[in-house]
């Protein structure tokens, strides 16, 4: 696939490796956003081909993770009731919630439907003008123009049946709270390059000033991690803290200007819990007045929700970077993908989903010994 | 007579099952219904068939848990096997339910090294399907029986209210005869024993996705069903001892086949993922959908374990029949990180390839 | 969820709401919604997330970017001292077999077997990258 081929190159990945580590003469820890970036790098071993001294933090990246249990357990009341199409992408569905998950509600009869595109809820909408469709909108900036587009299309063609139950939340305030936050040892961040397709990168150069961490924005193939990796350490050796542009072929300093003309007309900045973190001031987006109307919470008026999050789970600990996923005394015992004690463990851009699903349970060592088998040793 | 019912009813169900006899310690009790992913031929499904079919059932013969049950009776050493085919849609690029349920019966005799000789077809249609579709899918099955060079021999037809089915399941069983000397199990496999697969992996999941998600291709994706027994036979035929044991990859693909292996023989597995081979569309449309090729259903492919004298052989036989011309050695079996699948990735860096939890596509097959 | 791939647009029409798209995604082709890259003509490649355009490839600097990519270390390469250059022959592969017990004119990496439906070749897992094959480990850190 053009575009996207050329940047698995394992020969030039192993170069950029091998630059790194020239460059590299202290230990330094990096924090990398985004949660596809996180899977990238477990998927791809790129942590195994880094330098013993440089150490990948796994960020909040992961939308599905921080989206407040609360909101779960209302989206599973909304699920569950009749006359309602309950559409999701598919790593919601086994989310947990308090009790339940959204796999099990479609078990016992719910209409819960997997979507690839906010779109398709809408067309579900006109198609089923009986039913009541719900749409769940998790995600950062990047996913943020699909879901305003389908509501601003849901209003011009006068739907009354198509509501969005909203959980989106932003990048750079995160940043801000984890540079905040006591106990912090990141020191620069690989900036999530989707999301700085449609936001731009002008938003960084304060916090790079403010928090004085280098900002490299960077894409998800194995050479780009690589590469946005690489700037990030020399900016570090050399003592700089700028912002930097690794993912030039899709990003540019202002962003998808149309995305972000619709964006402020259909959102509007809010405070939002983050699962396993806390309230982050300002850090989400909710519908606007104009679009309030179409706003699933307000429509379909949950009461009674009484959350508890399971006492095992340390997704939080995971969000913040504080731990990493197999650090977890529940991680592959009590909490697997089967069986997820928290959302990081099932979502498709959690860390404790990705150490599972790539098998990061054996130790580094054993995993890196596993190779000896590979390359022609016939110990047998 | 309405309260009659009712009392029996409730006297046939039986309390659930008491589970903590079960040895699993995260037992069925966290999905007290059936979920989709029972059906995925992965984690979900084999706890399934580990706490509630074999207790319930148990024997020797199932205990092994192979394709096909290997059976002594009269004298005669003899396999058994059975699928139901509840795929979505009936009729895909490459084929249809038809030449799956032939096919698929068929293959699960070959890799058990039997010769496949009769098979039974049961029909449960709905109210209302197409007769033109049923006749379109039972001359599949006639031509799919005669290429195969099996007969089906008995069958069953039920028919269902509208609404209470999809159009067309099929469910097939087959007998076949147990070549002499052939033995083949997923416990036989050594440390050192090659890996070859016959051909290119994931093209049948995903000429099902593609219609399923409306994918369009430039070339479309075809389905590879098809029956393996003629190339399986010259297999065995050449080198019948050295091979240790043959899986078709279907639901839950390559990875699945090669986790119950490493489970059953107790062996770690080592795979080079730049040896097995995947079509450039079948790449890209699991790109885009966000799905592991080594996951993906086969409907016409094996796997080989083969002692490694044997392999450069077994790969010649392979390439020289139509059915084989992708074969690739992938791999070796190790006595190293035992029960565990370990690829190499094109990066360099190892990776294990874990059981898959429940169902990456639904109603594959 | 910031799962975006590339593709090529091959045609724009409208469906009376939105600018549609069809995009090919190495093989793939899916209508898209391009309102969000109203720049973007048919012969352009583009960014996708979950149904809609996001971003324009911008061809020019992802060739740079690669041709940037291929450039590293080469210089490294041409100064070489003898140890390091022992160091890389020694890592060098004998065969690509995960066994290491075939030659490489038998090794089903190397042959070129055609795809008996006309289509492509079969590409290697995960890429269709047919590079010469190189050592596993990454070179161990300078003293």
């Amino acid at each position: 696939m053009k575009y996207l081929t050329e940047f698995r190159n394992g020969e030039i990945a192993r170069k950029i490796a091998r630059e790194i580590t020239q460059i590299t003469t202290r230990p330094w820890k990096i924090m990398e956003v985004c949660g596809g970036q996180t899977h990238s790098i477990i998927k791809n071993g790129i942590d195994q081909m880094l330098p013993p001294g440089i150490e990948m933090i796994h960020g909040p990246g992961c939308p599905v993770c921080v989206t407040p249990l609360e909101l779960i357990d209302k989206a599973l009341a909304i699920a569950s009731q009749p006359g309602v199409i309950f559409c999701s992408f598919g790593d919601m569905l086994r989310v947990p919630g308090t009790d339940s998950d959204l796999f099990q509600v479609k078990g016992r009869g719910g209409d819960v439907r997997v979507v690839y595109s906010p779109l398709d809820a809408v067309d579900l909408a006109v198609k089923n003008p009986g039913k009541q469709v719900v749409f769940f909108g998790v995600g950062f900036e990047t996913t943020a123009p699909a879901n305003a587009m389908s509501v601003h299309l849901a209003k011009r063609r006068g739907l009354t049946n198509f509501s969005l139950l909203v959980s989106h939340v932003l990048v750079p305030p995160a940043i801000a709270a984890i540079m905040s936050s006591p106990g912090n040892q990141v020191q620069a961040f690989l900036a999530a390059g989707h999301v700085c397709s449609v936001m731009g990168y002008w938003q960084y150069p304060p916090l790079a000033e403010k928090f004085r961490v280098p900002i490299v924005v960077t894409g998800f193939e194995p050479l780009d991690l690589l590469e946005g990796i690489r700037r990030a350490v020399a900016q570090l050796e050399s003592g700089r803290h700028e912002v930097e542009n690794a993912y030039s072929r899709v990003v540019t300093f202002d962003g998808n200007q149309a995305a972000q003309k619709l964006l402020a007309e259909v959102f509007e900045v809010t405070d939002r819990a983050w699962r396993g973190i806390g309230v982050i001031p300002k850090s989400g987006w909710r519908l606007s007045a104009d679009y309030r109307a179409f706003d699933a919470e307000e429509r379909f008026h949950i009461t009674g929700i009484h959350t508890e999050e399971s006492a095992l789970c340390r997704a939080g600990d995971v969000l913040r970077g504080a731990i990493k996923p197999a650090q977890c005394a529940a991680f592959g015992r009590e909490c697997t993908p089967r069986h997820p004690l928290g959302a990081t463990m099932v979502s498709s851009e959690g860390a404790c989903a990705a150490y599972y699903n790539y098998g990061r349970f054996l130790s580094a060592e054993d995993l890196a010994s596993a190779g000896s088998a590979i390359t022609g040793a016939t110990n047998g | 007579m309405a309260n009659d019912l009712k009392v029996a009813a409730a006297h046939a169900v039986k309390e659930a099952p008491d589970f903590s006899n079960w040895t699993c310690p995260l037992p069925l009790a966290d999905y007290p219904t059936i979920v989709m992913g029972h059906g995925g031929g992965g984690k979900l499904g084999s706890e399934l068939v580990e706490h509630l079919f074999l207790p319930a059932f148990r024997n020797p013969a199932l205990e092994n848990l192979g394709d096909a049950a290997v059976l002594e009776a009269g004298g005669a050493r003899l396999a058994l096997s059975t699928d139901s085919f509840v795929v979505q849609p009936l009729f895909f690029p490459g084929g249809s339910i038809g030449e799956l349920a032939v096919n698929g019966t068929v293959n699960d005799l070959a890799v058990s090294g039997a010769d496949p000789k009769f098979l039974s077809a049961s029909f449960i249609l709905e109210e209302g399907f197409s007769l033109a579709q049923l006749a379109a899918i039972v001359d599949a099955m006639a031509k799919s029986a005669e290429t195969a060079g099996v007969k089906i021999v008995t069958g069953d037809t039920k028919v269902v209210e509208r609404g209470h089915g999809d159009g067309c399941y099929i469910t097939t069983a087959g007998v076949g005869v147990m070549r002499a000397g052939i033995q083949v199990g997923p416990h036989r496999v050594q440390p050192n024993d090659a890996i070859i697969v016959s051909g290119t992996m994931g093209d049948h999941g995903m000429a099902i996705m593609s219609v399923r998600e409306g994918l369009e291709f430039e070339s479309p994706i075809r389905s590879d069903c098809a029956a393996l027994n003629g190339m399986i036979a010259q297999i065995l035929d050449a080198v019948g001892p050295s091979v240790h044991a043959m899986r078709d990859p279907t639901r839950g693909g390559l990875a699945s086949t090669l986790n119950e292996i490493a489970q059953s023989s107790n062996v770690g597995i080592v795979i080079d993922e730049a040896s097995v081979h995947v079509r450039d569309e079948v790449h890209s449309a699991c790109e885009l959908l966000g799905l592991d090729p080594v996951y993906v259903a086969n409907e016409g492919k094996a796997v080989f374990f083969v002692a490694p004298e044997s392999a450069d052989r077994v790969l010649s036989i392979l390439r020289a029949h139509p059915l084989g011309k992708d074969a690739a050695r992938i791999g070796h079996a190790t006595a190293e990180h035992k029960r565990m699948l370990v690829a190499r990735t094109t990066m360099g860096a190892n990776r294990v390839i874990p059981v898959m939890i429940g169902e990456q596509l639904p109603r594959i097959c | 969820m910031c799962l975006a791939i590339p593709g090529r647009v091959e045609a724009i029409t409208t469906d009376g709401m939105i600018r549609v798209g069809r995009v090919n995604f190495g093989g793939v082709v899916k209508n898209v919604c391009l309102d969000y890259v109203p720049e973007v003509v048919v012969g352009d490649y583009t960014i996708v997330h979950v149904g809609f355009a996001i971003s324009k490839i911008d061809e020019a600097t992802a060739e740079q970017t690669l041709a940037d990519f291929r450039a590293l270390g080469v210089l490294d390469e041409e100064l070489a001292t003898e140890d390091e250059a022992f160091a890389r022959a020694a890592k060098a592969p004998q065969s690509r077999c995960p066994d290491g017990s075939c030659s490489n004119e038998t090794c089903a990496c190397e042959s070129g077997s055609a795809n008996s439906l006309g289509a492509p070749g079969p590409s290697h897992l995960g890429t269709g990258d047919n590079t010469s094959p190189s050592s596993a480990n990454p070179a161990a850190p300078k003293p």
